[in-house]
């Protein structure tokens, strides 16, 4: 295993695995992913929908379908402790800080029942015991530009984009070092959806928080992440810094989803489509992308391709990276 | 989950079936195996449970068992009756109001609910005091008591059914409207309904038993809950007489729960466990 | 909120509307003859049996009695019991008050013993005590409650003589209050029975449903800790389908206690209504009824305000689903 590094990543995730329902009907939401995120940095996690991602950042907080979901193999290590065999319990004591999440439908994660007033402050009082609640309160709704009197309202009374902001508060509230963010966006109108993520990146900056935000929406984490991880079929597959992996996109896989993310258009002048659907995520040999792949090779459905350096940081998983590098 | 879910019958309906299937038999076997009169009044009155009677006597001397049997016929005519006029008449009413919707649905749902909140069994009991006793009687007063379940349970599946795409295909190659609910919409809708009627049978099996046991039945026909009533003469002297008969009723009423569980599971897989 | 209260208010005094055509119709219509109890089997001469009809009004025509049946109505005026030789209306909530003696107390236990069961399904033993709650539901709903009573008092007031068999007061005792207590326990275990079975049973699956919400994972994700989620988030959701079935079982109880206050002789509603029936006492039966369903209508009215109470979303929609 790795020793202790002087510097430990924030998080960092190695070769995770998840698998889904009974013994006998065994599924792999999440085969091979590998994470890092460093403290105060902003990570993105984008790939298509069911090809694991949202599974991958549950796990970060040990928040798996109960009795359905678990972690089978890999491991998850945060702040330099392992928590990959964590109970219940003891993720309780890590869930919120250092590390909070935020999740898609803001409605549906709301409870409808409770005011928002005291949803955040059931957070900021789980984590601050002695802290003065209304100013702290008043305190979170500033930073996510929120009036106080939603304070003594109930979510239903609220637009998606406040709710997604209240969502924000709760989780800051927790005083989180790294926020996961799932689709924060998704259910959100575009010009709403632009707001939120200003705002994420201003509140990284303010209070000196990492981010992770998970999405299949590559043109949105291409203006808002250092770094970009590539997921495909419950691996990740490239990753590397934002600029190298958009621009020189090594995963045929990565090329397809920036086409398709109209990031850029193809020859044609038409916005690219990839080929295909993302398989049943069930563990055979072979990339998982090899079925979809217009160069695929023999290799590339009989064996799993390593980890391959494109540059300094800049890793992807393909066997014509390999051959390319030994051709040239 | 992706997880096909088998749409058999799980053990306890099955163990139901069995437990239901015997007790018709024994109710059509036993009365032809017995010679004489097995009613006719003895002089071994109001005898402990034995070997030679093993469920006791009662206050005339005849053989709690054998009446228990006897009553076993009424309980299921009734029960059996009342789920069907019930499910009939569910039926009709529940998909009149989910199909044509506006004043109609109105008037269905707000008397389904007026129904379902009055003290029903207080009505049934007025009733059939002032009425007389009777089998159809009985049998219309459940049914009148118990439709609205089934009507609200057919409205909502007529409802969700009438508002998908291929009704309008129908309309669209000139289909009636009451061709498309009688043969395209009720046979789709009608799953559940067999789910509420063992529910329905097990209810009506423990009205008709409170009924009779409150005296409002007929004297001469022999029915568990009448068995009770005379149990409750004697409660201070003769135990084996409320024992038995109330065990036959939670005994039938629990298989015929259980058998609604299991068929509901059946049709609906969201209740699965 | 102040529409949604005036139309459950209104949709109340609909259903007392109702309740009152429907129980002058059936006793108006149906066959039987109350003057038959009134002048009991004796052969009097027909001219005192014509007074008697038209003393109590009965040689009327049928819209005329309706329209002084409404009339004492408004008034409080239920009618006479020729069998009691008593005004309906203070005869039937004399017996009432000692009904609730048993209903009350039963009610509140079985909601909460009902609540408990599910909680405890969803703790570390889930398993066995989801098969406990789902036996105790089954049972509950399968047992004839008179038939329950029977056995309770055989065995432990006749057996184990640990209880009074019947009655609700005993004639010599030191400590009333005990006495009551001691005379309670049976029936109201009868009628907790049955209501357990319809609380658990409820509480047990919209408890289910509200575990696997999203909002759950939110509460979690603050790394509260399970029971935390429990207490604050799931409890106070699935209070709302627990609410609705217990308010609107009140009918269902008061059965029940009717038919344990039989065997209990209980000296409450249950005692008056059979009476009632073996003497034909058609005012008292009418009444009872009549009573009886404005009790339940305004239970359901209640209901439907804490519903309210319960869930801020309804007070925007006056429609309940």
């Amino acid at each position: 295993m790795s020793t202790t590094a002087p510097a430990e990543s924030l998080l960092r995730v190695d070769a995770l695995q998840v698998t889904y329902g009974p013994p006998s009907h065994l599924v792999h939401a999440v085969a091979d992913a590998t994470l890092m995120v460093e403290a105060g940095e902003a990570v993105g996690l984008a790939g298509e929908s069911g090809c694991g991602k949202s599974t991958l950042a549950r796990a970060l907080l040990g928040l798996l379908p109960e009795r359905v979901g678990r972690v089978s193999g890999g491991r998850i290590r945060i702040a330099g402790k392992d928590v990959t065999a964590f109970r219940d319990t003891q993720w309780a004591a890590l869930r919120g800080h250092p590390v909070a999440m935020v999740f898609q439908d803001p409605l549906s994660f709301l409870n409808p029942v409770v005011r928002i007033g005291a949803q955040i402050a059931e957070s900021v009082r789980q984590h601050d015991r002695d802290v003065a609640l209304a100013p702290r309160c008043r305190e979170l709704l500033e930073l996510v530009k929120l009036p106080e009197t939603v304070l003594r309202q109930y979510p239903h009374e609220l637009s998606g984009g406040m709710r997604q902001r209240v969502m924000l508060a709760i989780a800051l509230g927790c005083r989180p070092r790294l926020l996961v963010a799932d689709e924060p966006t998704t259910a959100l109108d575009v010009t709403t959806q632009a707001e939120i993520m200003a705002l994420l990146g201003t509140l990284r900056g303010q209070l000196n928080m990492a981010l992770l935000v998970v999405s299949h929406d590559l043109g949105l984490l291409r203006w808002h992440c250092d770094r970009l991880y590539i997921m495909y079929a419950g691996r990740t597959i490239e990753w590397g810094d934002t600029v190298s992996v958009i621009d020189r996109p090594a995963h045929p896989y990565t090329r397809g989803l920036i086409a398709a993310s109209r990031l850029q258009r193809g020859s044609n002048g038409r916005f690219g489509a990839l080929r295909g659907e993302v398989p049943a995520l069930e563990q055979r040999l072979g990339c998982p992308f090899a079925p979809r792949c217009a160069d695929a090779e023999t290799v590339c459905r009989d064996c799993m391709p390593d980890v391959t350096a494109v540059t300094g940081a800049h890793h992807a998983k393909c066997w014509q990276l390999g051959s390319r590098d030994a051709a040239a | 989950m992706p997880i096909a879910r088998a749409k058999a019958l799980k053990f306890p309906a099955l163990l139901s079936i069995g437990i239901i299937g015997s007790l018709l038999l024994l109710t059509l076997i036993v009365p032809q195996l017995l010679h004489g009169d097995p009613l006719a009044l003895t002089d071994d009155i109001l005898q402990p449970p034995s070997a030679r009677h093993w469920f006791g006597t009662d206050d005339l001397g005849r053989d709690v068992l054998v009446e228990i049997i006897y009553g076993t016929r009424v309980s299921f005519l009734i029960g059996c009756a009342a789920a069907l006029a019930t499910a009939v008449a569910g039926t009709a009413i529940g998909s009149l109001g989910g199909f044509f919707g506006g004043v109609t649905d109105t008037v269905v749902t707000r008397l389904a609910e007026f129904f379902q909140v009055m003290p029903t069994f207080i009505l049934a009991v007025v009733i059939v005091a002032l009425a007389g006793p009777g089998l159809i009687r009985v049998v219309a007063v459940i049914a009148l008591l118990s439709w609205p379940q089934t009507a609200r349970v057919v409205r909502g599946e007529v409802l969700r059914l009438s508002r998908l795409d291929f009704v309008d295909a129908l309309r669209c190659v000139g289909i009636t409207e009451w061709r498309i609910l009688t043969f395209e919409i009720i046979p789709n809708a009608v799953g559940p309904v067999f789910a509420l009627g063992a529910l329905i049978v097990g209810n009506a099996i423990l009205l008709e038993a409170s009924l009779s046991f409150l005296g409002l039945s007929d004297p001469s026909v022999i029915s568990w809950g009448r068995l009770l009533s005379a149990g409750q003469r004697f409660l201070f002297s003769a135990w084996w007489l409320s024992l038995f008969p109330g065990l036959a009723i939670l005994i039938t009423v629990l298989a015929f729960n259980l058998l609604a569980d299991g068929l509901r599971d059946m049709f609906d897989p969201r209740h699965a466990k | 909120m102040t529409r949604y209260i005036l139309g459950r208010l209104f949709w109340g005094l609909v259903m007392v509307l109702g309740v009152v055509v429907v129980d002058f119709l059936i006793t108006h219509l149906l066959p039987g003859d109350p003057i038959d109890a009134l002048v009991g089997n004796y052969p009097a001469p027909a001219a005192y049996i014509e007074r008697v009809r038209h003393d109590f009004g009965l040689d009327e025509s049928l819209a005329a009695q309706l329209g002084h049946f409404l009339v004492n109505l408004a008034q409080g005026n239920l009618g006479f019991s020729f069998v009691n030789r008593q005004p309906v209306l203070p005869l039937i909530l004399d017996r009432a008050g000692v009904t609730l003696i048993l209903m009350l107390p039963s009610l509140i236990l079985a909601s909460l013993i009902g609540v408990a069961l599910a909680v405890a399904a969803t703790g570390r033993n889930g398993r066995l005590m989801d098969s406990v709650l789902t036996g105790v539901s089954l049972t509950g709903h399968s047992i004839p409650v008179f038939w329950l009573a029977q056995i309770l008092i055989v065995v432990f007031a006749i057996k184990l003589q640990w209880l009074p068999a019947q009655g609700m007061r005993s004639i010599r005792t030191h400590d009333p209050m005990l006495d009551l207590l001691r005379h309670l326990v049976l029936p109201a275990f009868c009628i907790t029975v049955y209501y357990v079975a319809v609380v658990a049973r409820v509480a047990r699956a919209s408890m289910l449903e509200i575990l696997h919400q999203d909002f759950v994972l939110t509460a979690r994700a603050k790394g509260i800790s399970r029971r935390a989620v429990l207490w604050r988030h799931v409890l106070r959701n699935a209070a709302i389908p627990v609410i609705t079935v217990v308010g609107y079982n009140v009918g269902t109880s008061l059965t029940g206690a009717i038919l344990t206050e039989t065997v209990f002789a209980w000296p409450g509603l249950g005692g008056l209504f059979i009476n009632s029936i073996a003497n034909r006492d058609y005012p008292v039966l009418s009444g009872i009824f009549l009573l009886a369903s404005i009790a339940v209508v305004i239970a359901n009215i209640i209901t439907d305000l804490l519903y309210a109470v319960a869930d801020p979303r309804i007070r925007m929609t006056p429609a309940r689903v």
